[in-house]
């Protein structure tokens, strides 16, 4: 049964509804969003849960499942076959139980050739969503690029070896994740401790912490990590907790840390890990709605999706026609106008410089 | 009862009210005294919530909000609690928000600790309503079964959810299934809205309880609902639960699973003046949920209550 665990029952901005119960209604997916919203992996402002529901429907638009970039020049919700399978139907209240569910409907949706984008929840997820994964790619062959305020690389944290503190510690202990295939950008602030940060030393991760973004460059740090996330793997695992931003971009997330990225800076890295490299599944996580203001985050969020998306599409469709997209395209060359259109116009165009209509001229005051 | 001259609370006529220490209406920290009569004790826990969670930053808001009360006396229960007896903040239990089970464990530990031998009395402060299950089994280790008040919009004597025995909806199930409640001593007040199945009416009627409508205040009055009350626990040891969602989303906003149709603070406050006299042994008031509250509107409302549960105690002593 697909459907949504809080809120309206709606899909992601309107695009067909699956059912992972039922294999036909995905067989042919590109992409299928999943909703986990599970908020018991927190341990400090709860609230999560309502991530699915509010990055679902935070838009201005209709919701029509057709969202056409201006950037990427692409539909991607219409050329790509983008379903929404609704929530895991989970309890968070047993994150053990709910890492289970989570791990076998990404799984289904992996195992289909499709690409999982699963909306968080807090970020206790990215274990079982990129482990759902890789059990399809193969354990080792699905490197990571993970934007997050925090490594997340915690071991146990309240006696739990699950939470929203500790998922890529189990990620790479399972091997689903090589330790020196992941990559980690905006980390900042005053956590993890030392022992932790050895612990990821001897793993070999590759992390980038926000000061070392600023000093070399956002675009320089994202080429060198592209080139190890493509080494030996198969594809690449996109994780977004929404705290890379700054909380003047994201407030409402459960575990704000100040001085981090823009949302443009965050948009533009997501559209330029999914149109370079092949991205094999997704989570935007810890938006939690209860802190947000004006729905800033949740915009945010589904602008992130959004990007994800969109990038692919293009992606594709260069690939299936031989062509390249140019970022330095001005928006409106290029476009191929109707005749009918341009006719009009140009008449509209010799009136105004009164040339052969009967108009009045425009009187001048 | 102690015999030293009771600490009272940081003098608000010398330490501005929104400054000085953190504990609730600034009254004496368990660690200030040798021994204590009641305590205010914190339950950050909100694993057990099935809609809106947040009750794990109830017991900070609820201390931050009681910053304005001024604990010196209470003008309807006609006593100064603070100077009759030594009332103390014994801080925060320490619990996991990972594991409900596990949490309950370290709630119950932490409660058997404050009650003690002495058999202390605790208001304690949630957290979500689940803490109402290990705070009953702790007290039911020193008083034996309880008779349960419980003013609450929902009835929260539900099985399971998600299969999940122990959660905000199921505590006082738990408690009848486990015998820590006096059969056909305990009344629900404030219930109201639609329920998932008529059974859970019979379910609950089964397990002894008995219900005043949130409606059923409108017809009756208060008077003689806590004429109904007081006559049903006697004088038998009460555990007095408020969820503080038996109020109107309008005088209580912050909470996870808001109702329409609920009391009005006023008439909370005045059943629990009028029952001035009932044997509260223990008491909680649970689900402010501080991120959905605005203006402090539920945690003020929350505070309150716990200083009158207090008074109620020491005006009843």
């Amino acid at each position: 049964m697909a459907g949504s665990l809080f809120g309206p029952d709606i899909t992601f901005l309107g695009v067909p509804r699956c059912d992972l119960t039922d294999e036909s209604s995905y067989a042919d997916a590109d992409v299928v969003i999943l909703g986990a919203p599970l908020d018991g992996g927190t341990n400090y402002r709860s609230g999560a849960r309502f991530g699915p529901s509010a990055l679902r429907q935070a838009c201005y638009l209709a919701q029509d499942g057709s969202r056409p970039s201006l950037a990427l020049r692409v539909d991607g919700l219409k050329d790509l076959r983008v379903y929404d399978a609704g929530d895991v139907m989970l309890y968070s209240g047993n994150i053990e139980q709910a890492v289970k569910l989570i791990e076998e409907d990404v799984y289904k949706i992996s195992a289909a050739g499709a690409i999982p984008i699963i909306l968080g929840g807090d970020h206790t997820i990215a274990w079982p969503d990129h482990t759902g994964v890789a059990r399809h790619h193969g354990f080792g062959k699905v490197s990571m690029i993970h934007f997050d305020a925090h490594a997340d690389t915690g071991d146990i944290h309240n006696g739990s070896l699950v939470g929203h503190g500790t998922p890529m510690r189990r990620l790479i202990e399972s091997g689903a994740l090589r330790g020196d295939r992941f990559l980690q950008l905006g980390l900042r602030g005053y956590w993890p401790d030392e022992p932790v940060l050895q612990w990821m030393a001897a793993h070999g991760l590759r992390s980038y912490e926000m000061t070392e973004i600023v000093a070399r460059g956002l675009e320089t740090c994202l080429t060198e990590a592209f080139d190890i996330a493509t080494s030996e793997c198969e594809g690449v695992f996109l994780s977004v907790d929404i705290d890379v931003c700054d909380p003047g971009h994201a407030p409402g997330t459960g575990t704000p840390e100040p001085g981090g990225f823009s949302a443009r800076e965050l948009l533009d890295a997501v559209r330029r890990i999914c149109y370079e490299l092949p991205v094999l599944g997704v989570d935007v996580v810890e938006v939690a709605p209860p802190y947000d203001h004006a729905d800033i985050t949740a915009l945010l969020g589904n602008r992130v999706v959004l990007e994800v998306v969109s990038a692919i599409a293009r992606r594709r469709k260069d690939k299936a026609e031989g062509t390249t997209w140019d970022p330095m395209q001005p928006l409106l060359a290029g476009r191929e106008v109707d005749e009918q259109l341009r006719l009009i116009t140009e008449g509209e165009e010799a009136r105004r410089r009164g040339e052969g209509g009967g108009r009045p001229h425009h009187h001048h005051h | 009862m102690s015999d030293m001259t009771p600490i009272g609370a940081t003098p608000s006529t010398q330490v501005p009210r929104y400054s000085g220490k953190g504990t609730f209406a600034r009254i004496a920290d368990i660690h200030e005294v040798p021994d204590y009569d009641i305590a205010v004790i914190g339950l950050p826990f909100d694993g057990g919530t099935s809609y809106r969670p947040g009750a794990r930053f109830g017991p900070m808001a609820v201390r931050q909000a009681a910053r304005t009360l001024r604990p010196g006396y209470h003008v309807e229960f006609g006593v100064a609690p603070l100077e009759q007896v030594q009332i103390v903040d014994a801080g925060d239990v320490t619990i996991t928000p990972f594991d409900i089970p596990e949490a309950c464990r370290q709630i119950e530990n932490g409660m058997r600790d404050i009650i003690g031998e002495r058999a202390r009395k605790v208001v304690a402060i949630g957290g979500d309503h689940t803490v109402a299950l290990p705070n009953l089994r702790a007290l039911h280790a020193f008083h034996g079964p309880l008779a349960l008040v419980h003013f609450d919009a929902h009835l929260d004597t539900w099985d399971t959810y998600f299969n999940a025995p122990v959660t905000h909806g199921t505590p006082f199930r738990r408690a009848f299934e486990e015998g820590l409640l006096i059969e056909d001593h305990s009344i629900h007040v404030g219930i109201r809205g639609p329920i998932y199945d008529r059974m859970d009416l019979d379910d609950d009627a089964r397990m002894g309880f008995r219900i005043i409508r949130a409606g059923d205040l409108d017809v009756m009055g208060v008077e003689a609902a806590v004429d109904i009350v007081a006559r049903r626990v006697d004088d038998l040891p009460v555990y007095l639960s408020i969820d503080i969602d038996v109020l109107d989303p309008a005088f209580a906003p912050g909470t996870g699973t808001p109702e329409s149709g609920g009391l009005t603070s006023r008439e909370l406050l005045r059943m629990l003046r009028q029952l001035n006299g009932i044997n509260v042994v223990g008491a909680d008031v649970v689900e402010v949920a501080p991120a959905y509250d605005h203006a402090e509107i539920t945690s003020i409302a929350a505070a309150t209550v716990v200083f009158d549960l207090l008074s109620l105690i020491v005006a009843s002593g």
